[in-house]
């Protein structure tokens, strides 16, 4: 609906749109005598910038029978006031200004208002990443303001090729999200999918980058996630010079970024400023870590409990003698074992950190050794679970996965041995190969099997390799048919 | 009109390997006796399917759907030759599963019941089939190397000791089993009506069919014949007791922490088996997603296979290597070869216009 001419029936309407919320600043003002008011959001305009560019112009702008296009022209044309100006028409094109943090100019006699960039809402100053810890490299990570978040990547790719594009999700929320890529690296259909799927999100609110990844990857089956997330800056400008496409989140320190693959998990920004050689250690740590976590306690469970000939007689003995003790079958040991060992994760993850500590004494001392001296749990089984919980701590963005896959393995393992191993195994493995994200098959470059590509699967190819074969994600499908972008 | 969803002719090969290698694994068969007489034998089986395959494999790379093509638009006759080869993978399903029960009760006993391993397979098999053949490609190539890092860490900690003079010279006394393994070997090139069928999917690469033959006839050959080769130098005689050969050949592998391989060999060939029967069901269900006919060839699968392991049934016995070979010759070779023919001959008669 249009604004009034008359200043009076446009701010009584305002007010009945904001249900007059306390939050809602007007300021009333004459300049050359006509009647102004400046409508602002509490807290989301910074109140000295207002007064420098906006009011002290304003109270000097004098013109004998001023008209109030005179006034709007003056703002809009002839006053430098802000890097942001825009005409408003529309109570919905004012709400949503004043909501984005502008300062919005109303004019009595005018049809138009002229909106401002003024923000100045208070934000988090740039932190280090805490999900994503390096050694070396970048020490910034993403912010909470949406326009910080794309000068920290444009401070990376000074390139007139990067682009960012914003748009609005959230029916309530009006979250503004930037879609980031380099154009001519990432392929224009690619980027066409990422804005359809996102305009399909028919959310309230947007509260963060978990809203966006169903939409993004769209495999309601499937067991991995399609897409990924970094707060770091400099993943970020990496991953999409590969020709992917990443989508910020107004309010959220962290992007989403799509398509990602099974193997980028096992990737870590230190291998990229260490040794080719120490790198390839380091992730062939990783591929082992994800193998312990995920599939340990149920391989245990399998070999002991049903395939015992499988083991070296004297790791046999040992067990059987540990075992003897304990008043529970192996696999409810495990169980409860695994299922502790959960409850402490979760619990040193809400806890305060100063408490954090005592969770781990807790469990660790407390719980784990007298559990042990006590005769309950063997110590074999703790030493197990021991290896798997530091696993799981290897590749934090799998820890999901890893988690429903230890519980799986218990019981397929326990109740079939090594054949419901493989049968759970083969399953999670063919899940996996169905995923895909924006028609990039998630388990590229193994499966489908890209040769190219695999020089950053294992071994980290050196710089001098790697500016020579440029690698996108156009070039991982290995299988043509329907994942041709 | 061609499906979308496309595998190229490596993972092509590979899903033809890997339900070989199914086969082989846990081929079992009270009569089995291994002999010097396998190798050549082996060889001219393969120059057989090789020249079986030319109909097929040229109508494949021609980008031809021989199914589609050979009913001519007409809806009832294209449902029969789909409800054929339908009916032939589900016998093979049925056979695999059954195979693996049957297995898993001799070699495994305490671990879990035939029937639940009847049921359980043939759930996860359909839930693979259902994912779709790009999927099942996809895990293919994995498996295939998991199969080979086996074989290779076997291979390498094997306790095992060749006996040359186990190789006895081939006679004419040998010519029974000759032909007795010829025709064995023949039943189980179920490979041909499978490229007939997968041969749709394949992506446009050029040559792609005979690329994934040629790949997969090399690698069956030289596969079988080290197999055989091991099996007559490490165990002679002893193949004719034991059940499963292959198995026996892994009990050689041992570490200071894996005492016996066995488990671990069972271990991928189930993996295997999961993988390959989501295979069979999947051309069962006409090669398309569909969750009914999915479920109705798991339920099939899994009644057949119950009563055919109640029942004893032998999937090895005459009567089977005749309804395999049959299956074979009709869906591989014959219907591609009248599609041929039926080219030939309209192009004759166009030229004669």
């Amino acid at each position: 609906m249009n604004i009034s001419e008359n200043l009076e029936r446009t701010i009584l309407g305002i007010r009945e749109l904001f249900g007059s919320s306390d939050d809602l600043n007007i300021v009333r003002f004459e300049a050359s005598g006509i009647k102004c008011a400046v409508l602002t959001l509490e807290g989301m305009t910074s109140s000295a910038d207002l007064s420098k560019m906006l009011f002290s112009p304003l109270m000097d702008f004098k013109k004998l029978l001023a008209q109030p296009s005179d006034i709007y022209s003056f703002l809009m044309r002839k006053g430098l006031f802000s890097t942001e100006s825009k005409p408003v028409r529309t109570y919905s094109d004012i709400s949503q200004r004043l909501c984005s943090g502008f300062a919005v100019v109303l004019i009595n006699g005018e049809k138009r208002g002229v909106a401002f960039g003024a923000q100045g809402f208070k934000t988090r100053s740039i932190s280090e990443p805490s999900t994503e810890n390096n050694l070396k490299g970048c020490m910034e990570a993403l912010s909470d303001n949406l326009k910080t978040s794309m000068s920290l990547i444009r401070r990376r790719l000074k390139s007139p090729k990067l682009r960012f594009e914003t748009m609005k999700a959230g029916e309530i929320s009006q979250t503004e999200l930037c879609i980031v890529y380099i154009s001519g690296k990432a392929p224009e259909s690619l980027v066409g999918e990422v804005k359809s799927c996102l305009g399909k999100i028919k959310l309230d609110v947007i509260s963060g980058t978990g809203c966006l990844e169903p939409f993004l990857s769209n495999n309601p089956g499937s067991f991995f996630s399609g897409c990924s997330t970094t707060e770091r800056p400099d993943v970020l400008a990496a991953k999409i010079n590969e020709g992917r496409i990443a989508v910020l989140v107004d309010g959220v320190p962290f992007a989403v970024v799509c398509p990602a693959l099974f193997m980028e998990n096992f990737q870590a920004v230190d291998d990229y400023e260490e040794k080719p050689y120490f790198a390839f250690l380091q992730r062939l740590l990783r591929y082992l870590s994800f193998l312990m976590a995920g599939f340990l306690p149920g391989i245990y469970l399998a070999a002991t409990i049903h395939h015992p000939e499988i083991l070296a007689k004297t790791i046999l003995t040992n067990l059987i003698a540990s075992e003897e003790d304990t008043p529970f079958p192996l696999m409810l040991e495990m169980l409860i074992v695994v299922t502790l060992f959960e409850i402490m994760r979760e619990a040193g993850l809400r806890l305060p950190k100063a408490v954090g500590g005592a969770v781990s004494i807790v469990g660790g001392l407390v719980i784990g050794d007298a559990a042990v001296t006590s005769g309950l749990i063997s110590s074999p089984l703790l030493i197990i679970i021991g290896i798997t919980a530091t696993c799981s701590f290897v590749l934090p963005s799998l820890n999901p996965q890893l988690t429903i896959l230890r519980y799986i393995g218990v019981f397929a393992g326990g109740l079939a041995g090594f054949f419901g191993m493989a049968v759970f195994s083969l399953v999670i493995l063919v899940n996996a190969s169905a995923g895909d994200c924006l028609s990039v098959p998630y388990l590229s470059p193994i499966a489908p099997f890209t040769l190219k590509a695999t020089r950053d699967l294992l071994l980290r190819a050196g710089y001098r390799k790697m500016q020579k074969q440029k690698i996108t994600v156009e070039s991982l499908n290995g299988s043509g048919g329907n994942n041709e972008t | 009109m061609k499906p979308k969803v496309r595998i190229s002719p490596g993972q092509m090969f590979i899903l033809l390997i890997l339900a070989r290698i199914m086969h082989t694994m846990v081929f079992h068969s009270e009569d089995f006796s291994a002999g010097t007489f396998m190798m050549p034998t082996l060889l001219v089986t393969t120059l057989i399917e090789a020249a079986l395959s030319l109909p097929a494999l040229i109508l494949i790379d021609s980008g031809s759907d021989i199914i589609a093509e050979l009913s001519h638009g007409s809806r009832r006759l294209y449902t029969f030759l789909r409800a054929l080869y339908s009916l032939y993978f589900l016998y093979i399903a049925t056979g695999t599963v059954k195979y693996i029960a049957e297995f898993m009760r001799s070699e495994f006993q305490r671990v879990i019941s035939p029937v639940a391993v009847i049921v359980i397979l043939a759930l996860a098999a359909a839930y693979c089939a259902h994912l779709g053949i790009e999927a099942l490609a996809r895990a293919g190539t994995v498996v295939f190397w998991i199969f080979i890092a086996l074989f290779v860490s076997m291979a390498s900690v094997s306790e095992g000791t060749f006996h040359p003079e186990n190789l006895t010279p081939i006679t004419g006394n040998d010519f029974p089993a000759i032909l007795d393994y010829a025709v064995r070997d023949l039943s189980s090139s179920w490979w041909l009506p499978m490229l007939v069928v997968l041969g749709v999917h394949l992506n446009s690469s050029k040559d792609g069919a005979k690329k994934a033959a040629a790949g997969y006839l090399i690698t069956k050959l030289v596969m079988l014949e080290v197999l055989v080769l091991l099996i007559i130098l490490v165990l002679g005689r002893f193949s004719d007791i034991l059940g499963y050969p292959l198995l026996s050949l892994g009990a050689y592998a041992r570490t200071v922490f894996v005492r016996s391989f066995n488990a671990v060999n069972m271990f991928v060939w189930c993996m295997n088996a999961v993988l390959v029967c989501g295979v069979y069901l999947f051309i069962a269900t006409g090669g398309v997603k569909n969750g009914k006919r999915t479920f109705s060839a798991m339920i099939v699968t899994i009644v057949a296979a119950i009563f055919a392991y109640r029942a004893n049934s032998d999937f090895n016995g005459e009567v089977a290597i005749l309804i395999k070979t049959a299956g074979i010759l009709l869906l591989g070779v014959i219907l591609p070869l009248v599609l041929m023919i039926e080219r030939g001959v309209r192009r004759c008669v166009k030229s004669l216009q």
